[in-house]
């Protein structure tokens, strides 16, 4: 017994000093400002290793709680988690990581540096939203979602999307053999505009019966009727539905009015977030390095999307998708979902386009053009939640609001710096059928500009 | 392979010396339960008579032992690699551990099972080479100190000797704090 009594002594002394300070985790004693190794861009990183887009970089974590779960200010991770009501459930990772002798984290597995680089793109657009004037503070951290099954019968996996239930972007399973999604910054940053959208634009939407069709931010377009829409030729429909404009007003149902706000609110949504993402990582065809196959729709230049000139989807465009004949209502959101992009690529073309108007016009450096024209897209979205709350049920479609009007509302009450600037407008806004060579720039004796129809003057 | 020479000359040295009982293992094996980033517990197998790999883990593990009348030291190497991917991303991790025991006989059930206590220190370090799309970034952690409290059965008979521990190892990169082992040895003695 004296023996048993002896080995338990020496066993429980032992394990008790070995539970000492000595043996405490790198990560563990990590808090505040940490360096960390990520994936990144060149174009956001003054380090990168190579000229490629992405490529590793050491960076600076800021205002770290605790690098083992990679939770702080800016960001907090779930895995394998799930909804209760409108709260994430799930527990945090257990980053690993090896310290080097430079005092740099380096990530030991992919789910560790998935959150690394998250929570420095999360604490960059944080800390660009709080640069701007923004109405509605977002509350922090902001929640992500890893490693999680997601039930839908559809698609599973190659996608990332923003729920503005839970107020989490979510990055579910990548599969294609590309960069993955949650490494792509210019993707976070399209899912965090979304963030964005949905508390300054959506919320006042909320009640809106107009607006009742769910505008399938977190709904997962299927791959092949994103593909099946590239190949739907809406041309000849829209040249019918002139027609017809032309005979007369065309009188709508409620529901395809419904369905008209759903295409457009969708519309302006992603468009504006691919025009947040290119702005962040300064890449037209970010999204490519992860889906290769949007890389000619929604690549941010005029050939890629067929077209000669900056221009909107026209109303007759924007009926003929509406007029798509399906046999489902679930099916029409597909199709209205996938076309959205069709109408938001042209969005985001038009914001990279003035912004590069502007940088030329202005002389402005590179970031103070970005936060001239991230400005302007905030005070653009606030214009939207001041007007679409204001729509009325349209009985034809002479009463609807067009992805142009709400642009030029905006638009024409701002001051242009320069001619250019104002003929760069002029040009954009008379490819509005309803516009053709009726605008006119006209200066002040400040010589500010402004986008007048002509006449008014 | 330094280190297997380094234990044959340190044991036939000594043998003669100092030790009641020189051991050599031939067959060893050992399951630590750890922790890993998505919170499950794991179960890392090490064996080193079937073959190199083991799962993702590829194993070389050499072990042996010097018994006195009360005392026993041992001598564990470990040289193992672990790797996981993601697309266009690898990580890849080499381990070279090494670890000392000292055990003390605190009783026996017969003349050839004893049971032992004690505990042990050791050292590791990791090479971590992380690859990107053809970038490779490369890490080395320098030596890490681990520690470990060991209960002991073993079975000494003529020029067989075979162990069955338990030990709660501490290192700081080790999940949980301790990491449970369950390991055994078979060798022979002489």
């Amino acid at each position: 017994m004296s023996g048993l009594r002896t080995f338990s002594a020496i066993f429980l002394a032992f394990n008790l000093v070995g539970c000492g300070k000595s043996f405490k985790n790198d990560a563990d004693l990590a808090s505040g400002n940490v360096k960390v190794q990520i994936i990144a861009p060149g174009s956001i990183v003054e380090n990168a290793t190579s000229s490629l887009p992405y490529s590793f970089a050491d960076v600076e974590l800021l205002s770290i709680f605790d690098l083992v779960s990679i939770s702080g200010q800016y960001a907090r991770f779930h895995i394998k988690a799930s909804r209760n009501e409108n709260n994430v459930i799930g527990p945090k990772p257990r980053g690993q990581f090896l310290r080097n002798k430079e005092g740099v984290f380096i990530p030991k597995n992919f789910l560790t540096l998935q959150a690394t680089t998250l929570y420095f793109h999360s604490q960059n657009m944080m800390l660009l939203e709080r640069s701007l004037k923004l109405d509605s503070k977002r509350t922090a951290p902001l929640k992500i979602v890893l490693e999680t099954p997601v039930l839908n019968t559809k698609q599973n996996e190659n996608n990332a999307f923003y729920d503005g239930d839970l107020d989490a972007i979510i990055f579910l399973k990548y599969s294609e053999g590309n960069l993955p999604l949650s490494l792509n910054g210019g993707v976070f940053a399209h899912e965090y505009f979304h963030s964005i959208f949905e508390r300054i634009v959506l919320k006042t939407l909320k009640t809106n019966e107009l607006f009742k069709i769910p505008t399938p931010i977190n709904k997962i377009t299927m791959t092949k009727t994103l593909a099946d829409v590239t190949k739907i030729n809406l041309s000849s429909k829209a040249s019918e539905l002139r027609t017809r404009m032309v005979s007369g007003p065309i009188t709508l149902s409620q529901e395809n009015v419904k369905w008209y706000y759903a295409l457009l609110l969708k519309g302006f949504n992603e468009g504006l977030a691919d025009y947040w993402g290119w702005n962040y990582v300064n890449d037209v065809s970010f999204i490519s390095h992860s889906l290769p196959q949007t890389r000619t729709s929604r690549k941010l230049d005029l050939s890629s999307q067929k077209l000669d000139s900056l221009q909107l989807l026209s109303e007759a465009e924007m009926l003929s998708i509406i007029y798509q004949v399906t046999d489902s209502t679930s099916e029409k959101l597909e199709l209205i979902n996938a076309f959205s992009y069709l109408l938001g690529s042209r969005i985001a073309l038009f914001f990279k386009s003035y912004s590069e108007t502007i940088q030329h016009e202005r002389s402005l450096s590179t970031e103070e053009t970005h936060k001239l024209v991230n400005q302007t897209i905030l005070d653009f979205i606030h214009s939207l939640a001041t007007t679409l709350p204001q729509v009325t049920l349209a009985a034809d479609h002479t009463q609807l609001t067009s992805p142009y009007t709400l642009m030029y509302q905006f638009f024409s009450a701002t001051e242009l710096k320069t001619a250019n600037e104002c003929q760069f407008m002029k040009n954009f806004f008379e490819t509005d059928s309803q516009k053709k060579n009726s605008l006119s720039c006209i200066a002040d004796q400040n010589k500010i500009f402004k986008l007048t129809p002509t006449g008014a003057q | 392979m330094r280190w297997i020479i380094f234990l044959v000359l340190a044991l036939t040295w000594t043998r003669a010396s100092l030790a009641m009982r020189v051991s050599l293992f031939i067959l060893s094996g050992e399951n630590r339960y750890t922790e890993n980033e998505n919170r499950e517990q794991v179960n890392q197998s090490f064996r080193n008579f079937s073959g190199d790999t083991i799962g993702n883990f590829k194993i070389h593990k050499f072990s042996g032992a010097l018994t006195f009348e009360k005392y026993q030291f041992g001598l564990e190497t470990f040289d193992w690699q672990t790797s996981s991917d993601a697309p266009l991303i690898g990580f890849y991790e080499n381990r070279r551990e090494l670890h000392t025991t000292h055990l003390f006989k605190m009783g026996e059930h017969n003349e050839w099972l004893n049971f032992f206590s004690g505990f042990g220190i050791g050292a590791y370090e990791i090479d971590l080479t992380n690859q990107f799309n053809g970038a490779t970034s490369k890490t080395k952690s320098g030596q890490i100190m681990t520690a470990s409290g060991i209960a002991s059965i073993q079975a000494i008979y003529k020029y067989f000797h075979a162990t069955a521990d338990l030990k709660l190892l501490f290192a700081k990169d080790y999940r949980p704090q301790p990491v449970p082992v369950l390991g055994f040895k078979i060798g022979f003695s002489f």
